[in-house]
């Protein structure tokens, strides 16, 4: 009897979700068979990722907040076009992390910026865990 | 355990239908924002058109014939590319890190090469993929400048890449340098430019396909006469 109701409130959960929760389940999952010992994604080591330096595409040294600032509530500037950047909390910019698609292109094209390798799930999991929790 | 499982199902459509109305009303207000912005967008073209057709009236007083023309070339240009679906896919997927340069500045086997290399975009990883890439390659190949007629510093920019050359950078024409040999560099690496592909930082309309002398202002120096 319990097992069908917990079965039920899943389901439910699952289908009330909004893209960027099923995206981030979807990471989930892949995370689990990468690591055994993972146990969800935490904010905590997406901010490391977030603002850790590292010798870029370009051969300069960078982060994610060297455009996007310390600050994700205000705008940033593409350090090398110097073209604006609307702030990336979804909290001050609602249209921030609204598609799926978008987030998927940008998490590849900027771990490829920063450190020249596409991130793995956990660690897009735990970068957007940090960009919701700002 | 019947009671229980009664209250998690009742529970359960409660919160459903709050969240399918929530929703809703956002799509409702995403689609008014889309209507409000089309409407703007269309005022803000009819304004455009009726200061070049007041342009052409004043064209005998001011007996500037230069003026004219650029405004006719202007019209034209606008009709040619600012309403697009397409033109809005390419501001969207280009114009995120940089100004959208005008296909019409490059020939199409530069687009060609560039397409070809957004993995390394002048050292940024600018990958496209499917439907995106499909719609910004015959965005570029169809407007790029050696399928169609084109004008003013466009044709001369074209007219400049010699047989051999398949530049990446409009920067690297030969009528490109030209135009830009006389500005002294720290005025182009000051923080306000930042490099020379920055078009908009001086030419106030370029995005909008505008390169007019006129129209340039140069952070910390003004305007520029030749």
């Amino acid at each position: 009897m319990k097992k069908v109701a917990t079965l039920f409130v899943t389901l439910f959960s699952f289908a009330v979700a909004s893209p960027i929760e099923s995206y981030m389940q979807m990471l989930e999952e892949i995370a689990k068979k990468e690591n055994h010992n993972f146990k969800g994604f935490d904010a905590k080591r997406g901010e490391k990722i977030f603002f850790s330096k590292h010798i870029g595409k370009r051969g300069k040294e960078i982060s994610c907040a060297s455009c996007h600032t310390d600050d994700l509530t205000k705008p940033g500037e593409n350090i090398f076009t110097g073209k604006n950047l609307e702030p990336l909390s979804p909290k001050v910019n609602p249209k921030r992390l609204s598609s799926v698609k978008k987030v998927k292109k940008w998490l590849k094209r900027n771990f490829k910026d920063v450190y020249k390798r596409e991130g793995t799930a956990q660690e897009k999991g735990d970068v957007l865990m940090f960009i919701l929790s700002k | 355990m019947k009671k229980y499982l009664i209250f998690v199902i009742v529970a359960g459509v409660f919160l459903g239908s709050g969240v399918s109305i929530i929703a809703d009303d956002d799509e409702y207000k995403r689609d008014r924002i889309k209507k409000e912005r089309s409407i703007y967008e269309q005022k803000h073209e009819y304004r455009l058109k009726s200061r070049y057709a007041e342009d052409n009236e004043h064209e005998d007083d001011e007996n500037d014939e230069d003026d004219y023309k650029e405004s006719k070339r202007i019209k034209k240009y606008e009709n040619v590319t600012k309403t697009s679906q397409e033109y809005r896919l390419y501001k969207e997927e280009c114009g995120s890190c940089h100004m959208a340069y005008q296909p019409e500045f490059l020939l199409k086997r530069s687009w060609e090469k560039m397409m070809q290399t957004l993995e390394d975009h002048f050292g940024t990883d600018a990958s496209l993929e499917g439907e995106e890439y499909k719609k910004v390659y015959e965005y570029l190949m169809k407007n790029a400048a050696d399928s169609k007629r084109v004008r003013g510093e466009f044709k001369e920019i074209a007219k400049s890449i010699a047989g051999y050359e398949t530049p990446l950078r409009i920067s690297e024409t030969y009528y490109f340098k030209k135009e830009h040999r006389k500005i002294p560099a720290e005025l182009v690496t000051q923080k306000e430019v930042k490099s020379i592909a920055n078009c908009g930082a001086c030419h106030k309309r370029a995005q909008d396909g505008i390169y007019s002398e006129r129209d340039i202002f140069i952070p910390n120096y003004g305007k520029w006469d030749d």
